[in-house]
């Protein structure tokens, strides 16, 4: 099984931007005092993950597209608010997640399901990889996205974005029992969905 | 163990977020259950599908799309007054144009109003400053007169009050140079003197009014825009044809209009139009 630091440095393209708690500050810091360049690089650093993540809430690229970019006015609006003794990436996480169910709240679209959201191939996977891995993504991501919001949110937040039970806490702002409550059913429905899959 | 925190400790082993006495628990009981360890496959099956998804790529120019719409005097806002209104989900034309709920709150008419103030400050301050040139202008060019007496008089008159007049001109010289000295090239040195004492009164009526002279001292960018950008000064300085040419083609006026655009154009500066 994939550690979680590799799948972090794939979803950010730079392990720096996970481990860069210290580098968020100074970075802050320096944007505080003006610094737009030091905003751009928190930009470059987690327009990623937050992509990411909005696309598994919200579903269609465009809309991923348009809750990244409120997520970082946001950040720069509430900056203020940041609370320094919590990671930034959870901060601004939690941002996506309410800003990503918003959307869907507005626009009602978390029943449909979208054929054409586009999870593009890894970089750098090999051909090998895959094609082993093509059929049983196709299965798991059609099943992923006919969950509901929630579920797939903190199955996005677990897997993709490699939180642990405290900072999904943090983020949903539920207790850590809750967290462990929600991914069981959250895994057990998608384990449904994916015997269902299997065996149309 | 029952079922339930079998099930859990699958869990939390699978997540990393077990201990290592909890894993040896597990292992010790998968390895004497089967059907325990038939479901922690299915299970790690599960995990290993979700690792095995890609993750997808932004669109390019998102970073430059977020820094294009990040306002520009952002750091100069109070956030509360955001976070009021940024709580409140807006509607979908809000998400398509970030830009728009940035709009909403005050600190852009607090922008406006200080630059409405400024301007206030620059108007009356080259106001001022007119009127004395106006005086002087009058006093040294009268409407077809070749005459010079209407001059010397009043300049004399106005001499009597000062220590020395080339006390003046010398330690006076910069200011002279500002404000008459083109008035002086086309006049003469009695005039060069006079607009001397023009400054002296301008800054007198500057002093009297208070609000003129603190917006100068006080907003650089009055006081830089009409030593700098001199539009407003220049016109009035070289050409000298002066107070009646600015009081019918208004041109002092329409310059203070132009300097509040540039001056509101660099409070903008950065930010995008929704």
């Amino acid at each position: 099984m994939r550690r979680p630091a590799d799948r972090r440095d794939q979803l950010s393209g730079a392990s720096r931007v996970f481990g860069g708690d210290e580098a968020d500050r100074v970075l802050l810091a320096r944007y505080r005092k003006g610094d737009r360049e030091a905003f751009a690089e928190l930009v470059v650093r987690y327009q990623r993950p937050l992509y990411n993540a909005a696309l598994w809430i919200v579903r269609k690229p465009e809309d991923a597209s348009d809750v990244t970019q409120i997520v970082f006015l946001r950040v720069a609006e509430r900056l203020d608010e940041y609370d320094p003794k919590h990671k930034f990436f959870s901060w601004i996480y939690r941002i996506a997640v309410n800003e990503s169910l918003n959307l869907l709240r507005r626009t009602g679209r978390d029943d449909e399901l979208d054929e054409e959201t586009d999870f593009a191939a890894s970089e750098g996977a090999n051909p090998e990889w895959q094609l082993a891995q093509a059929q049983q993504s196709r299965q798991v991501k059609a099943a992923m996205l006919c969950l509901k919001a929630n579920d797939r949110m903190v199955l996005m937040l677990r897997h993709f974005s490699e939180f642990g039970y405290e900072e999904i806490a943090q983020i949903l702002d539920v207790d850590v029992k809750t967290v462990k409550s929600r991914l069981y059913e959250a895994r057990q429905r998608l384990r449904e969905l994916l015997h269902d899959l299997r065996e149309h | 163990m029952n079922p339930t925190e079998l099930i859990e400790l699958m869990h939390a082993v699978l997540d990393g977020e077990a201990t290592a006495a909890q894993k040896r628990a597990l292992e010790r009981q998968l390895a004497s259950d089967p059907a325990a360890c038939a479901e922690f496959d299915a299970l790690q099956g599960i995990f290993r599908g979700l690792e095995a998804l890609p993750p997808a790529h932004p669109p390019e120019g998102l970073v430059g799309a977020i820094m294009a719409e990040l306002p520009a005097d952002q750091l100069s806002r109070p956030s509360r007054v955001f976070s009021a209104t940024s709580d409140v989900p807006s509607n979908a034309n809000t998400v398509r144009r970030p830009t728009r709920s940035w709009s909403i709150p005050g600190s852009e008419s607090m922008s406006e109003q200080n630059g409405s103030k400024r301007k206030l400050w620059i108007g009356t301050g080259l106001v001022a400053l007119a009127a004395v040139i106006i005086v002087s202008s009058g006093i040294d060019f009268p409407p077809g007169g070749t005459s010079t007496s209407g001059a010397i008089v009043p300049a004399q008159r106005y001499r009597a009050d000062q220590p020395a007049t080339t006390g003046v001109g010398q330690t006076g010289q910069a200011d002279a140079q500002r404000t008459a000295q083109p008035v002086a090239d086309n006049a003469g040195d009695a005039r060069a003197a006079d607009g001397v004492k023009a400054d002296s009164r301008a800054a007198d009526a500057m002093k009297v009014d208070g609000r003129s002279s603190d917006a100068m001292k006080v907003d650089g960018r009055s006081s830089d825009a009409m030593k700098v950008d001199g539009r407003s000064s220049d016109a009035m300085k070289v050409d000298g044809r002066s107070a009646d040419a600015m009081k019918v083609d208004g041109r002092a006026s329409d310059s203070l209009k132009a300097n509040g655009r540039a001056a509101d154009s660099r409070a903008s500066d950065g930010r995008k139009a929704p």
